[in-house]
């Protein structure tokens, strides 16, 4: 960078800081992350656990309902069969009934009727699958049995006996349990009732009335062999329930275990929910946060490109200035602010701009409006010039390079112009303009005194012979006798005065003939050509008087014939007598120069040169073609006396006359005004072409002025 | 110094002009107030006339009262410097 500006944040000095707080910031994020993690396991583990419990809850109750069923089932076998030995049955009735009752009850496996010494009467086997006791005689199944008998003697109610596996043909086999229903006869025993019953399918039954469809159910000794299991579901082992069914003699230990296994690691929809959202939000934050570090950098990024800009357009010399679709500022630079000498909030919002001459407001807000309705057409990138008012007072010229503002839609916002402070160039041309000029006058002097001298020299020595011969003439004169002699001598001299009289008008006569020759320069051409050639240098001496040029000339241009060194320097000539003019005395909003072109005559062009200023004064009108006749400190006085040869020398006629008898072509050197300004007018030749094209205009008379 | 000098005779009027024609006019002007004069092309030759009457080292011709008319600008020497070589010649400083 070829500048320095001022960092915005100590970048290079602060190393560890930058460390520091870089890892401080890498802490907190940790942090952020580990409490949300713990956060999520917590909620993980709670939910969990209350999840087992439930399930574990479930299987309690379920086992409950197990058991409870169970022992209700049982009871109503113990009753059914109690009801068999109502009213004393004949052998035949109760076979009938035992039938029925095996065939009602498929749990029922056996029913037998055994006397006190627990001989078999009648037995009736279920009509259920194969017949029981078959692979193992009963007789050496029946020891339970006697036990059971024994108690229930021993308590006058039915007890039941302990369970054993009656295995059955093809490996299958049944745990069975038996009832042993004691029998009175008049108080005394009489014998006994045995029923078998099969434990898996007692556990059939209750768990087919119970809801439990979760859940395995099973029968199990207190070491935990199961005895037997009903349901066609298998347990996960993981949610276990026991309950004790307690029968008169026995009792059963009966376990339900829940289908269910342990809980997945995501037990429900809810959590996955909250899992799922807390993982975006995760997500979210850490976007948030990159978004966040990208826009601090471009913020930075930008406030040190804000920097630069801002070093940028203090260190420019060149003012900036911003204007809204307005023509309201909205922006000044250090640089415009010295050099109009306002402060910036002096500028800001104003309208007008009080850096605008106070007299030529109106002017300048019609331009503005112009160019700015330019501008949106596009293409003005080439400067122009205006002329501003400092604080202090001081007019000074600017050069204005304008260009659009464009907001970030591509609309058009305003307008940025960046304005030079031109005045030290124009003091500079100004100065060589008028050094220029001060050469040229002096060389022309030179010139003119050359020439002068030069003629005086050659008409000296006839002008001195001839006075000679004069004044010795008169003395010869003074004679009062004169003598042929003298006379003759009278002659002499007379003669000789003739010939050197003649000789002074040979010099004369070749002085006219070196003017002469110039008439070979004449070409034809458009007037405003002539105008054109001009106007750059008429408008350099007009810039510095604030004088505005105007030409006004009909298209196409009329021709003219004209010697173009010769008809310039007289169209320079007068306009600058012009503006001279109006330097003093006018108002600067009407000091304006008109450059006019005219063809009133078929073969006369005039060509006027016009003024605003105070007008010519009577004396000085009379003396205004006089040679060496001036009114300013420097001039040489042959102006416009010179400017009148050489129009008078193409044939033309150079007069003036105040504005006011603009239309007349007469205009007399003493008509002068006193404040409407003056009209300096020359005429020039048509070329004869021209003429020749125009037949028409042929036919009228030739008036020379 | 005598007004008229015998030797010599009458008061002379030297011309010095490169222009003949002025030269013959103020001669003619002189001889109409009747005055003798003498003409010089240039001061070259009024040099030679110095030369062949004014013995060297004398400083008394002429002895007439005489005068000496000096055109400025001629070729060669100028009136200005023949008049400063005359001086100078007398003694005038």
């Amino acid at each position: 960078m070829p500048f320095s500006y001022r960092p915005l944040e100590s970048a290079a000095p602060g190393g560890p800081a930058v460390a520091r707080r870089i890892s401080r910031r890498w802490l907190l994020w940790g942090a952020l992350v580990v409490l949300l993690l713990v956060a999520q396991g917590l909620l993980l583990w709670l939910t969990l656990n209350y999840e087992s419990a439930r399930a574990q809850d479930q299987t309690d109750s379920a086992a409950e309902a197990a058991s409870t069923e169970m022992r209700r089932v049982v009871g109503r076998v113990q009753q059914s069969v109690q009801s068999l030995m109502w009213n004393d049955p004949s052998v035949a009735q109760w076979r009938a009934d035992a039938r029925d009752m095996l065939r009602q009850r498929r749990e029922l496996i056996r029913l037998e009727w055994r006397d006190a010494a627990m001989r078999p009467l009648q037995v009736e086997d279920t009509p259920f699958g194969p017949p029981p006791f078959r692979q193992i005689p009963r007789d050496q199944l029946d020891t339970e049995a006697h036990v059971a008998c024994a108690t229930a003697t021993r308590s006058g109610n039915p007890a039941y006996a302990r369970s054993y596996f009656m295995p059955l043909a093809g490996g299958l086999g049944h745990e069975v349990m038996d009832l042993c229903v004691p029998l009175q006869h008049d108080g005394q025993p009489s014998g006994y009732l045995l029923a078998s019953m099969s434990l898996g399918l007692l556990l059939e039954e209750a768990g087919r009335h119970g809801s439990t469809n979760q859940h395995e159910l099973s029968l199990v000794e207190a070491d935990g062999t199961r005895l037997a299991r009903a349901g066609a579901l298998h347990g996960a082992g993981v949610y276990q329930a026991t309950r004790l069914v307690d029968l008169p003699g026995h009792s059963l230990q009966l376990r339900a275990d829940a289908v269910r296994g342990r809980p997945g690691l995501i037990p429900n929809l809810a959590i996955a929910l909250v899992l799922g959202l807390s993982l975006v939000l995760l997500g979210l934050v850490v976007l948030l946060a990159r978004d966040m570090r990208r826009r601090s950098s471009a913020e930075r990024a930008l406030a040190e490109s804000l920097a630069l800009r801002r070093a940028m357009e203090d260190s420019l010399v060149t003012g900036l200035r911003a204007r809204d679709a307005d023509g309201r500022i909205t922006y000044v630079n250090p640089a415009f602010c010295a050099m109009t000498g306002y402060a910036a909030h002096e500028l800001v919002g104003q309208f007008p701009p009080p850096y605008w001459p106070r007299d030529r407001v109106e002017e300048y807000r019609a331009r503005q409006i112009s160019r700015l309705t330019l501008a949106q057409q596009g293409a003005m990138r080439e400067g122009f010039e205006t002329v501003f008012v400092r604080k202090n007072g001081e007019p000074f010229p600017v050069m204005i390079y304008e260009a659009p503002l464009l907001d970030r839609e591509g609309g058009h916002a305003g307008w940025m112009s960046a304005v030079l402070d031109v005045s030290a160039e124009r003091r500079m041309e100004e100065l060589s303009r008028q050094q220029q000029e001060r050469l040229q006058a002096t060389a022309r002097l030179a010139t003119v005194g050359e020439m002068a001298s030069l003629l005086s020299h050659e008409l000296n020595q006839p002008l001195a012979a001839i006075a000679s011969y004069a004044t010795g003439s008169l003395n010869l004169m003074a004679d009062p006798e004169p003598d042929t002699d003298t006379l003759g001598l009278l002659r002499q001299a007379t003669e000789r005065i003739a010939e050197q009289a003649e000789r002074a008008g040979r010099i004369i006569k070749s002085v006219h003939g070196f003017v002469r020759r110039r008439e070979q320069s004449r070409e034809a051409m458009a007037a405003d050509l002539l105008i054109d050639a001009v106007l750059p240098l008429i408008r350099l001496q007009a810039r510095k008087s604030g004088a505005r040029i105007e030409v006004d000339c009909p298209k196409p241009a009329p021709r003219v014939l004209a010697d173009r060194t010769m008809v310039e320097q007289v169209l320079l000539n007068l306009a600058r007598n012009g503006i001279q003019a109006m330097e003093t005395a006018t108002p600067l909003a009407q000091r304006v120069l008109t450059l006019r072109v005219r063809q009133h005559h078929p073969r006369w062009v005039e060509i006027a040169v016009i003024d605003a200023g105070p007008g010519i004064p009577p004396e000085v009108a009379k003396s205004v073609f006089t040679p060496f006749f001036t009114t300013r400190e420097e001039g040489m006085g042959l102006g416009l006396s010179l400017c009148r040869t050489v129009i008078e020398q193409h044939g033309g006629a150079l007069d003036f006359g105040p504005v006011a008898t603009a239309g007349g072509s007469t205009g007399t050197a003493t008509d002068s005004a006193t404040d409407s300004g003056t009209e300096f007018r020359f005429t020039l030749p048509v070329p004869d072409s021209t003429r020749r094209h125009t037949p028409a205009n042929a036919a009228t008379p030739d008036t020379t002025p | 110094m005598s007004p008229v000098s015998p030797r010599f005779g009458l008061p002379m009027v030297y011309l010095v002009d490169d222009e003949d024609v002025v030269r013959d006019a103020l001669a003619w002007l002189l001889r109409s107030r009747r005055l003798l004069s003498e003409g010089f092309a240039s001061a070259e030759a009024f040099e030679v006339l110095l030369d062949e009457r004014l013995p060297p080292g004398q400083h008394d011709w002429p002895t007439a009262p005489s005068c000496l008319l000096l055109d400025v600008r001629m070729p060669g020497m100028s009136g200005l410097g023949e008049c400063a070589a005359e001086h100078s010649r007398r003694g005038l400083g």
